[in-house]
C-alpha cells in the first residue's frame, strides 16, 4: 500500500476496530490521569482526551480534501508520541503504585494499536512521514524517499 | 499488508516487553518498607495531604527514637509520604493511597537535623521533617 493510494481509501473492520479500540484507550488513560489530581496529570489527561475525540472528528468536511488523510495521520501519530512519551515519563518520574502500572499498560497499548493503525492505513514509517509531509508547502517541504 | 505486519507486530512486542521491563525495573526498588501501625501515640505529628499540598509544611518528631506519623489524606487524588535525607536517599515511604483515609506509620529513628517530605506521586508536594 503506497501513501498516495491511501488517499482514496475506505475504513474497513480490522481499521475500525483499531481506531474504537484506541479512542477507548485514550480514554481510558485521560480518566485514570484526571483523577490523579495536579496541573501536569490535568493537562496530560486533556492531551489524551483532545486526541480520542481528534480520531474521530470529521476532518474531511472542515478542511480541503487533500490535506484530510494527512491530517488524520498526523492525528494517530501524534497520540502515539504522545503516549509513548507519558510512558517515558512514568519510567522516569512516574511513582510506583496500581494506577500507575495500569495507565502505563494502556499506553503501551496505544503505542501499539496506533502503530498498527498507522501501518494498515498508511504503510511503512517513510509513507507515513511522505503523508504528513503533504500538509507542509511543497516549496519548503524536504525529499523524502523510500 | 500480513508480510510487513507481521515484523513490525514482533517489534512492538519487544517495545512493550522492554517498557514493561523497565518499569518494572524501576519500581523504586531498594527503598525503605513503609511500616504502618495500628494505634498511633496520641503525641505523634499529623500530616495532612489537602489540595495537592502537606499540611503543615513542617512537622518536628523526637530525634534518636522510634516516632509514629499520622499521614491524613483528605484529598481523593492519591498521595504517599516519603522521608529524604539530604542527600535525597530514601529514609521511609510510606504506601499510596487514595482519601479520605489515614495511614499511621512508625518512622525509623532519625537523628537530629532536617529531612525533606515528598508525594511520589505529585513532586511539587513536598514538606519539612525537622527531627530535633
Amino acid at each position: 500500500m503506497t501513501g498516495s493510494s491511501s488517499v482514496q481509501r475506505r475504513i474497513d473492520p480490522v481499521e475500525a476496530v483499531l481506531r474504537t479500540t484506541g479512542i477507548a484507550l485514550a480514554l481510558g488513560t485521560a480518566y485514570i490521569h484526571s483523577t490523579l489530581g495536579g496541573l501536569l496529570f490535568t493537562l496530560n489527561a486533556v492531551g489524551f482526551a483532545t486526541f480520542a475525540v481528534a480520531l474521530v472528528a470529521p476532518i474531511g468536511l472542515v478542511v480541503p480534501g487533500r490535506f484530510a488523510e494527512p491530517l488524520r495521520v498526523l492525528v494517530r501519530l501524534g497520540l502515539l508520541g504522545f503516549a509513548a512519551a507519558t510512558v517515558a515519563g512514568w519510567i522516569a518520574f512516574g511513582a510506583r503504585f496500581d494506577l500507575g502500572y495500569y495507565a502505563t499498560a494502556i499506553e503501551v497499548a496505544i503505542v501499539v494499536v496506533m502503530a498498527l493503525d498507522l501501518e494498515r492505513a498508511v504503510g511503512s514509517p517513510m509513507a507515513v512521514a511522505r503523508s504528513v509531509l503533504r500538509l507542509v508547502p511543497s516549496a519548503a517541504r524536504p525529499a523524502v524517499r523510500a | 499488508m500480513p508480510v510487513a505486519t507481521k515484523p513490525l507486530t514482533v517489534r512492538l512486542a519487544v517495545l512493550a516487553l522492554t517498557f514493561g521491563l523497565a518499569g518494572c525495573a524501576g519500581a523504586n526498588a531498594g527503598d525503605a518498607p513503609s511500616a504502618p501501625t495500628g494505634s498511633p501515640d496520641p503525641a505523634a505529628p499529623r500530616v495532612v495531604a489537602r489540595d495537592i499540598a502537606f499540611q503543615p509544611g513542617t512537622v518536628t518528631v523526637r530525634a534518636g527514637a522510634a516516632t509514629d506519623l499520622v499521614f491524613d489524606n483528605e484529598d481523593t487524588a492519591p498521595h504517599d509520604i516519603a522521608v529524604l535525607a539530604s542527600d535525597g536517599s530514601v529514609l521511609f515511604r510510606g504506601d499510596v493511597f487514595s482519601g479520605a483515609a489515614q495511614r499511621v506509620y512508625r518512622l525509623p529513628v532519625l537523628k537530629a537535623g532536617t529531612y525533606r517530605l515528598v508525594c511520589d506521586v505529585h513532586p511539587n508536594m513536598v514538606g519539612t521533617l525537622v527531627a530535633r
